[in-house]
């Protein structure tokens, strides 16, 4: 059903999560809730466990964005595997968290679910903050704080959480070192041939600066080779660049992928405090040079976009027509 | 790195080899690895458009050395942007190497061997791993050393390849053995001619599928 939409329209991804948790000013104590009262360190600034502790937000989020047109939103999973929950001592519970995510998203696109526009849940399966490529210390390149086999373990505990959850496709983003990107597919792979069940699989790489590259120092054109392993539903770019920066690199996905093409970058570039400010309007007027161009088929918002920017880009997608697949 | 139809040989450096460089072998075994790296660049300033790395020697810890020696590859951008041809005749030592290669690799290589279940085993997983794959032209029965056996071999590992692990064949690199001209004997003197039949046989029959070939090998009678 999706490839059928998608053929026909472009489809609107949701907008940033950890901008809008930020608008709740929540403290230590919505983070721990009840159950993680007596935990040993301190939880605040982990997001993804707010599915568990204030499920009411993550939900009440997920509809602002249904509310304005997202197709597809994402699972509150960006660091929901045990190598980023090793921050906060919250290894055991990972896979609960994934299927508490996938849950919450599951049952609020389902609320807004209609003959004529069905949603769909994306699985979000962050970088970690760990890199197979690169290294921590500057006196030894050849030392790696992670192995891809720890990585693929990490994923594959996060991709059966996202499935057993209720996701409808699976979205490996944000991704700076394609090493880990690939140690994901591998896991992803490997719960196929485990289950049975084969979901569409998304993959949204990072440029990080004007250099074109991603941090693991990849071009554009060599991050699409190496996934190109896996039959991919879409590649894309997301985050660190605002949408007039993205542009150039998003051309080159749009020339050469044989698969459809996503792009979620953020509202511009951050100010001296870090903060977006890029409006909804600003932004939109950016994203429809992309779709004058036909460079997308999924375009949505990364850091610093809202509903009010999700819906100003939804309103102008159902103007364009999608990218076509089949000229490279 | 992009090949296209229109490149024309694609150049593959030897020298990061411990059974082809006694130089690398040396440094590699009394742990020099800073400068065992200095001879990676200069195969890639000299020309090279992959990078073959073996580590098999009886005296090197191969899976070690080739995982720290990937490892430094990886941090020198010169060489981050070339293609590594992971080559050794061990499978942990392949598997190794593919965890390390962001981009995509080359295995260097796998054949009919130990027979078609753990040639598809090892296809699969390289497939996972997003690489391709050299192709030797050996079976149970051993190197293929004749036209006939050359293409026999190289079919029946394209069909299962192609249509049962469904690899991709553009992927697919076969090599089918140089063996050394002008050794005198009699049974050798339809090596080089055998080989030549052979790469066109596979570029004609088997749609997509590459060759490659040792060259060195032919001057092994040459040597002092």
């Amino acid at each position: 059903m999706l490839e059928e939409i998608l053929q026909q329209r472009i489809l609107v991804l949701d907008g940033a999560m950890g901008t809008m948790i930020q608008r709740y000013g929540l403290t230590e104590e919505d983070f721990r809730g009840d159950r993680f009262q007596n935990h040993p360190c301190p939880l605040k600034g982990n997001n993804d466990l707010l599915s568990i502790t204030r499920p009411d937000i993550i939900r009440e989020i997920h509809e602002q964005y249904l509310e304005a047109g997202a197709d597809i939103i994402e699972t509150n999973t960006f660091s929901s595997t045990r190598i980023a929950q090793a921050d906060y001592q919250l290894e055991p519970i990972v896979y609960e968290l994934n299927v508490a995510s996938a849950q919450l998203a599951r049952q609020a696109a389902d609320q807004y679910t209609s003959q004529t526009k069905p949603r769909f849940v994306a699985g979000a399966i962050g970088p970690t903050n760990k890199t197979a490529s690169i290294s921590p210390d500057v006196n030894n390149p050849g030392y790696r704080a992670i192995t891809f086999d720890e990585l693929a373990e990490a994923y594959y505990e996060q991709v059966k959480g996202l499935v057993d959850g209720g996701v409808d496709l699976l979205l490996v983003e944000t991704v700076f070192d394609t090493l880990n990107a690939k140690a994901a597919l591998f896991a992803i792979q490997q719960h196929e041939e485990d289950t049975g069940r084969k979901l569409p699989v998304m993959v949204s790489g990072t440029i990080t600066d004007a250099s074109g590259r991603t941090l693991s120092g990849q071009t554009t054109e060599a991050f699409l080779i190496s996934v190109s392993h896996v039959p991919l539903l879409s590649i894309g770019l997301n985050c660190a660049l605002g949408a007039a920066q993205l542009r150039p690199y998003l051309q080159v996905l749009a020339r050469e992928a044989p698969c459809y093409v996503s792009a979620y970058p953020n509202a511009g570039l951050p100010n001296a405090f870090g903060h977006y400010d890029q409006s909804p309007d600003e932004m939109a007027a950016q994203i429809e040079e992309y779709l004058k161009e036909q460079l997308v088929n999924i375009i949505g918002g990364c850091c610093g976009t809202t509903p009010g920017h999700i819906k100003k880009i939804a309103a102008l997608a159902e103007n364009y027509s999608p990218r076509k697949i089949g000229n490279v | 790195m992009v090949i296209t139809p229109a490149s024309n040989f694609v150049n593959i450096g030897e020298r990061t080899n411990v059974t082809g460089s006694a130089k690398f072998l040396k440094l590699i075994k009394e742990d020099r690895f800073e400068e065992a790296l200095q001879i990676a660049l200069e195969q890639v300033r000299g020309g090279a458009q992959v990078l073959d790395v073996n580590m098999d020697e009886g005296m090197i810890d191969a899976k070690a050395a080739m995982v720290k020696f990937l490892n430094l590859m990886a941090s020198e951008p010169e060489l981050a942007r070339v293609p590594v041809m992971i080559d050794s005749s061990k499978w942990e030592v392949i598997e190794a190497g593919l965890k390390c290669l962001q981009g995509k690799g080359i295995v260097n290589s796998i054949s009919l061997k130990a027979g078609e279940e753990e040639f598809i085993r090892q296809a699969r997983l390289i497939r996972k791993y997003g690489a391709a794959v050299v192709v030797m032209a050996f079976d149970e029965q051993g190197q293929a050393d004749t036209f006939e056996r050359r293409i026999a071999i190289c079919s029946r590992a394209y069909n299962i390849l192609v249509n049962r692990v469904k690899f991709p064949p553009e992927d697919i690199i076969f090599d089918p053995n140089i063996f050394p001209v002008a050794t005198g004997m009699e049974e050798h003197r339809s090596y080089a001619l055998d080989f030549f039949r052979a790469a066109r046989w596979i570029r004609e029959n088997l749609p997509h599928a590459h060759v490659s070939g040792g060259v060195s090998n032919v001057s092994f009678s040459f040597r002092g």
